[in-house]
């Protein structure tokens, strides 16, 4: 299990979310506590962890 | 008649009874049939896909392998939870109780053994339900309501085992026995939940009772007593007396027909219609491929494909509708290119086929706005964008 912070420019404004990648599967996660995928990520954090910067390919 | 109940579970009396009190025992019946049709039969069936008909994440019989931690992987609403306890393979597999009207069943087989696990090591099967869909139990109040769990299980490991029902709004719970006495052979169980008159349960989208199927922990969660009522979460007590299913990889334990209802009696079954399982699980998943179709296969079918043009940057931007409301705006999304390519979606413009990371600058319940950005493509020119998509938004 990988993280990323991924964050973006559109004509909608900055867009950061977390990038999770797990057996080469990639997901969006937003940045709410209402989403149980970004809890994992802030316990994920919680232990130590730090995420990457995604960089756009 | 045959037996000593009706198929409601309300008792016969028997042959040598003598009415002697012909009120009361009317009185005695109308309150045990008021019981079903009030406050039995009413609620339905509290669990979503019991019978684990709907398999979107992984088709039937398809195996998810290497599992460890917390995940969905195959009967949808049906997640594991586990830490430190063993490797599993997960399958939702057609398997079944014979002549109970079920097809399919979720299996946790194991398959890296723990046979002595650490104290906090623990690993369960569960349902979380929203609690807004819980307001029949009148949970944290003088009028609340008893439940019943029933579902048919099947495991290769005799012995005790737990149910644990799991208040996530106010932090509680109760947990109860059942006992696989045949190896590898289905059985049916029952079990009566008492009603909880503290803890108020929110009216609202997030997790309210948790009902989970333990399958092994460590002392942290066995070394007490199980609880004979609801009350604040005692580790020790969750799992008393489990067995511990990851300690031999010849082990594995199976499930279906769980039925979850507000009342004193286990009720039939609820069979409902594939569509309608399907539909209640969308709320929580839903993706382009069809159904039996594995996410990230190389496939067109069901793609996303959408024909327009890019905007004064050279930006691509469409709405994506889902097929039914989201649990939460707050989802998480994950794409592919028809390829089988993760994390990628196809564009074209001007003669020039490359590929996007896509941004979801909007998301809501119903929908969403994708935002596909390429280095160099023009303003205002034609642009198709083509790709699949996987929406979660479980709790």
């Amino acid at each position: 299990m990988k993280y990323f912070i991924r964050t973006t420019q559109s004509s909608f404004g900055e867009i950061v979310s977390i990038v999770r990648e797990h057996n080469g599967e990639y997901a969006h996660i937003p940045l709410s506590e209402e989403n149980a995928d970004y809890c994992a990520y802030l316990a994920w954090v919680a232990k130590g962890n730090t995420a990457k910067e995604w960089i756009e390919e | 008649m045959a037996g000593t109940t009706t198929n409601f579970a309300i008792p016969y009396p028997s042959s040598t009874d003598y009415v002697t009190d012909g009120a009361t025992a009317m009185r005695s019946l109308a309150d045990q049939v008021d019981a079903v049709l009030f406050t039995g039969s009413s609620s339905g069936n509290l669990l979503i896909n019991g019978a684990m008909q709907v398999s979107q994440r992984s088709a039937v019989g398809t195996a998810v392998t290497g599992l460890t931690g917390t995940a969905y992987s195959t009967a949808d609403r049906w997640g594991m939870n586990c830490s430190s306890l063993g490797t599993w393979t997960q399958t939702t597999i057609a398997d079944a109780p014979t002549g109970s009207g079920f097809v399919n069943s979720f299996k946790m087989a194991c398959t890296t053994a723990n046979a002595s696990p650490a104290a906090g090591a623990f690993c369960f099967v569960s349902q979380k339900i929203e609690a807004q869909n819980l307001q029949a139990l009148r949970k944290g109040t003088a009028s609340a309501q008893t439940m019943n769990l029933s579902f048919w299980v099947k495991s290769f490991q005799t012995g005790t085992y737990v149910v644990e029902f799991y208040d996530a709004v106010n932090t509680r719970s109760f947990s109860k026995a059942y006992t696989v006495t045949t190896s590898n052979t289905w059985q049916y169980v029952s079990m009566l939940v008492p009603a909880d008159t503290t803890g108020t349960m929110t009216n609202s989208n997030v997790s309210g009772i948790e009902i989970n199927f333990w399958l092994g922990a460590g002392t942290t969660y066995t070394s007490g007593t199980l609880p004979t009522a609801w009350g604040a979460v005692t580790n020790a007590n969750r799992a008393a007396g489990q067995t511990n299913v990851a300690s031999s990889t010849s082990n594995a334990w199976q499930i279906t027909g769980t039925q979850l209802t507000v009342g004193s009696i286990a009720t039939p079954f609820e069979f409902k219609s594939f569509a309608d399982d399907l539909r209640e699980c969308q709320r929580y998943y839903e993706k382009t491929y069809d159904i039996g179709t594995s996410v990230g296969s190389v496939v067109n079918a069901g793609s996303f494909v959408s024909s327009q043009s890019t905007e004064s940057s050279g930006t691509v931007n469409y709405t994506i509708t889902f097929k039914v409301q989201k649990r939460t705006a707050s989802h998480t999304i994950s794409f592919w290119q028809n390829n089988g390519t993760s994390n990628k979606w196809s564009i074209g413009f001007s003669g020039t086929d490359s590929n996007v990371t896509p941004t979801i600058p909007w998301r809501g319940e119903y929908n969403i706005v994708v935002s596909s950005a390429y280095g160099g493509c023009p303003a205002w020119v034609p642009a198709q964008i083509l790709g699949h998509w996987a929406v979660s938004a479980e709790l």
